[in-house]
């Protein structure tokens, strides 16, 4: 990687103007010492002493900027230490801030790049592995979705007042449509946990007579013989409604059903149907998704990489050291 | 045995060796000349800085060391936790921005890393949520770019705002 490593900024801090009054250790660096002849600690304070110039005195009346005075190797650690949105922003400072955020950000796109191609071809491979999978459930629920029957609709809705099941899973079918009275329908429930008495709020069943109306529209009829085509625009919002229902209300289940109402459970297999289908398109929709956003910032990093390191003498950067593309980014 | 340093104003001041060698400069210095009692000069640090960065080096001369690996590791964390700092650590950085940009020039200079990155996370938090305009301000920092190429650096901006 090319990135500025704290080591090549001290390094190379001998060249910034702010170490130019001193040069104690401004040529070898710490670990280099180690290297060097053990001197005496006399020996040492005057050949330290003797290339130390005087500091210069700041006067107190007239605060200097401090932070443009930073040396460069500064400004990238500094720049290294901030999330990549501020360095973007501390690129539209100056031309100078401009130069080092540009070296910082390139460097970190650069591992960025390789890290996120190796992403992509993973969630690519897990995508399509998952389709493959999943391509034989999504065609066994989408097969009962085609030929309904509109003579359970017609049972269900005659009823003036059903049993509950059927009313439920009626319910269910409305919200699969997008039938939404949940929010008007909302009703804070008091349970008591031991001593204590917590509110919630619950979605309230539908009133029958709202049910039956939806049910009765030819927009509804429509829609659940267009269901096959139609189950792939149900919002998977309404499917965690209905999923909620199913899972929460132990009465629905196939055996209830059937002693009930056969058209109750003829529509509950189709509600499962939708349910199952949109659980497993959404997975596939969600991975497909996630592929595609990687890929959009991939190819945006790109074109930034592409078009700012080229400006930056681009083709050199990977090549080139840390401390050259500091030079190159001072000089820019 | 205690070590003296010697600020750029002549102050002096004496510390624990546990503490000097919180600067990796002092300890490798340390190693190299051995312990002769005699002032190590900082003729890069002013007295009122140096006292503050004893002052840090007290506080956690007993932290562990963190191994060069480890270091990088939590360096690439501390950067994406701004936010992450010690209480204390906050309350000591709590000064003017012309002690604090010298605190950072000293940590460098003194290759005390826990405290450069204490540093550079201040100024982070300092500049985060404000606009160019705004930073240039608290900085007094000159805009030396045309409108177009200002223009031209938001558009690449766009590139990379979501990396």
């Amino acid at each position: 990687m090319n990135s500025p490593s704290r080591g090549s900024a001290q390094r190379s801090l001998s060249a910034s103007p702010r170490n130019r009054t001193s040069t104690i250790f401004s040529s070898p660096s710490p670990k280099s010492l180690l290297k060097m002849p053990q001197f005496s600690t006399t020996t040492l304070h005057k050949k330290l002493s003797a290339d130390t110039a005087p500091v210069p005195v700041v006067s107190s009346s007239k605060p200097r900027p401090s932070f443009p005075h930073l040396p460069n190797e500064l400004l990238l650690i500094l720049f290294e230490s901030m999330p990549t949105k501020h360095v973007c922003i501390m690129r539209c400072i100056s031309k100078r801030y401009s130069a080092l955020a540009t070296v910082v950000l390139l460097a970190r796109f650069e591992t960025k790049l390789v890290e996120l191609g190796e992403k992509i071809t993973e969630a690519n491979r897990i995508y399509r592995e998952t389709e493959r999978e999943k391509h034989g459930d999504l065609s066994h629920y989408r097969a009962y979705l085609r030929n309904v029957s509109l003579n359970e609709l017609t049972e269900a809705i005659w009823y003036s007042a059903p049993p509950p099941e059927l009313q439920t899973v009626c319910e269910c079918l409305c919200i699969l449509k997008g039938v939404d009275s949940s929010v008007a329908n909302r009703r804070k429930v008091q349970q008591s946990f031991g001593d204590s008495v917590e509110d919630y709020f619950v979605d309230a069943t539908m009133p029958w007579p709202t049910i039956k109306k939806c049910m009765s529209r030819y927009e509804f009829k429509t829609w659940l013989m267009n269901l096959r085509v139609g189950v792939d625009f149900i919002p998977f919002a309404n499917v965690k409604r209905v999923e909620r229902i199913l899972m929460v209300d132990p009465q629905i289940t196939y055996d209830r059903l059937r002693e009930v109402s056969m058209a109750g459970y003829r529509l509950l297999i189709l509600v499962a149907a939708c349910w199952q289908y949109c659980t497993i398109a959404e997975d596939l929709r969600q991975k497909r998704n996630d592929c595609y956003s990687m890929e959009q910032t991939l190819v945006r990093l790109q074109k930034f990489v592409s078009h700012v390191g080229r400006k930056c003498d681009g083709p050199t950067m990977k090549s080139s050291g840390s401390s050259s593309v500091i030079a190159k980014a001072a000089i820019c | 045995m205690p070590v003296v340093l010697q600020a750029s104003d002549n102050q002096q001041f004496t510390i624990e060796k546990a503490v000097a060698e919180r600067s990796m400069l002092l300890k490798n210095m340390l190693e190299d000349v051995g312990e002769a009692g005699e002032p190590i000069p900082l003729p890069n640090v002013a007295g009122s800085i140096l006292k503050k960065v004893i002052e840090y080096c007290e506080h956690h001369k007993e932290d562990p060391v963190p191994s060069a690996e480890e270091d990088k590791d939590a360096f690439e964390s501390s950067r994406r936790k701004a936010d992450d700092i010690d209480e204390w650590d906050a309350q000591f950085i709590k000064v003017g921005n012309e002690e604090l940009f010298e605190i950072i020039l000293a940590a460098n200079y003194l290759d005390i890393k826990p405290l450069l990155d204490l540093g550079c996370k201040t100024v982070a938090n300092m500049i985060k949520g404000k606009t160019p305009e705004q930073i240039r301000e608290m900085f007094n920092i000159e805009n030396d770019f045309t409108p177009e190429e200002e223009d031209q650096i938001r558009r690449e901006n766009e590139w990379a705002a979501d990396a």
